[in-house]
């Protein structure tokens, strides 16, 4: 299968977008095919008031329906059926498609990817990847230069407008009408600051922190680090004593002549 | 695998040493805490005969030794500095020649100084109990 394909369809993203796409399709059809046909149907009775006679007794049962409602209903129904197996067969026919594109699929791919190898490296022989990088750097900058351009149009383009906007507002006479005061003391700071919840933040942003890691990896490289260097230290005092015991005071040849491995850790 | 020397030894007796030492303590504030609770002030370390403490310490090292070389092959001292008690087909060894060992160490600890001069870098306690002290730190 395809390197998109998972678990679950196995086939690739694309053909499964396009599943997803005419499912999503279908369904908004029938939905609205529903609805139609709600809006549509006449209502079955009228409302239970209308079922009195003018006395107040219960009116008898209405009168069976016309022959053309019980033709209407059939034609409904098997219009209904036509359009579900009409669905299905595409439904059918879609799956079938799918499985046929996702089975060709491996082979394009593997076609595709010969393709592009082989190109790659006849490129690479024959110095045309080196022209390629240069024209491809010229366009990048070329680009680059492009979206300078426009990004600068787009911003004194907005900046000209928010200027206009602000020249035609008179922010004064706004300013004027508008008690500032009156809101600002309007404002309940204390519902603000409880709302705010201000221990829940500050431990959220703890946790993701996470100072106890780096406590603990710092003092845990620290510490390693001075293990590490009282082993050397005290190993090396002991080969010291042992050379000067052996070759000072014994006078014999020393008794590590094979050297040993290094005690402590592994050079980094 | 070479065998430890003088200093590497004795730095690994220092920190076993505190280590007694610091369990020794907390063991006894706690039974001068619980004295306290139950009897009241003053606060004072339990009154222990000389020989009883001497005694109790010299039990109290040498099951800390053999529990040590018996279990992983060294004690806490001898983690530190990187230090493991071997026999000769490398494996840490058994109780009881961890036992003896141990005895070895405690009676007669001035037979560290063999290590001067043994050709093999052995001590007393290594002779006797035919034990090997290597370097071999732990891989973390």
């Amino acid at each position: 299968m395809g390197a998109n394909g998972t678990a679950g369809t196995g086939r690739p993203a694309a053909l499964r977008a396009a599943g997803r796409t005419g499912r999503v399709v279908a369904g908004a059809a029938g939905l609205a095919i529903r609805a139609l046909t709600e809006l549509t149907r006449t209502p079955p009775d009228g409302p239970s008031r209308a079922r009195r006679t003018a006395d107040g007794l219960a009116a008898p049962p209405p009168p069976p329906a016309p022959y053309s409602v019980k033709t209407t209903a059939v034609v409904r129904l098997t219009a209904a059926r036509l359009g579900e197996a009409a669905l299905g067969l595409a439904t059918v026919t879609t799956r079938r498609a799918l499985d046929v594109a996702a089975a060709a699929a491996m082979p394009v791919e593997a076609a595709a990817t010969i393709v592009v190898r082989t190109g790659t490296s006849i490129a690479s022989r024959n110095g045309a990847a080196g022209r390629i990088d240069r024209l491809a750097r010229i366009g990048r900058e070329e680009q680059r230069r492009n979206e300078r351009e426009a990004a600068l149009l787009l911003r004194s383009a907005w900046r000209r407008s928010i200027g206009r906007a602000v020249a035609a507002t008179d922010v004064d006479a706004v300013l004027d009408e508008v008690d500032l005061d009156a809101v600002v003391r309007r404002v309940d700071l204390d519902a603000v600051v409880v709302r705010l919840d201000i221990p829940a933040l500050v431990e959220r942003v703890l946790d993701d922190i996470d100072l106890g890691r780096i406590v603990r990896e710092s003092s845990a490289g620290m510490a390693a680090e001075t293990v590490d260097a009282v082993r050397v230290r005290s190993a090396g005092a002991d080969r010291a004593i042992n050379g000067f015991v052996d070759r000072v005071v014994l006078r014999r040849p020393p008794r590590d002549a094979v050297p040993a491995a290094e005690p402590g850790r592994a050079p980094p | 695998m070479t065998a430890a020397g003088l200093v590497s030894r004795c730095a690994a007796s220092v920190v076993d040493v505190g280590v007694v030492a610091a369990a020794t303590t907390l063991a006894g504030v706690v039974v001068s805490g619980i004295r306290y609770t139950v009897d009241g002030p003053p606060f004072t370390f339990p009154p222990l005969p000389g020989w009883a403490f001497g005694a109790g310490h010299t039990l109290l090292v040498v099951l800390y030794l053999t529990a040590g070389w018996t279990l992983t092959g060294r004690t806490p001292g001898q983690l530190v500095l990187g230090l493991r008690v071997i026999t000769a087909d490398g494996r840490p060894p058994g109780p009881l020649r961890a036992l003896v060992r141990a005895l070895v160490c405690v009676v007669f600890p001035i037979g560290v100084l063999w290590v001067l001069v043994s050709s093999r870098t052995l001590a007393v306690h290594d002779l006797v109990a035919r034990t090997v002290l290597v370097y071999d730190p732990p891989p973390w």
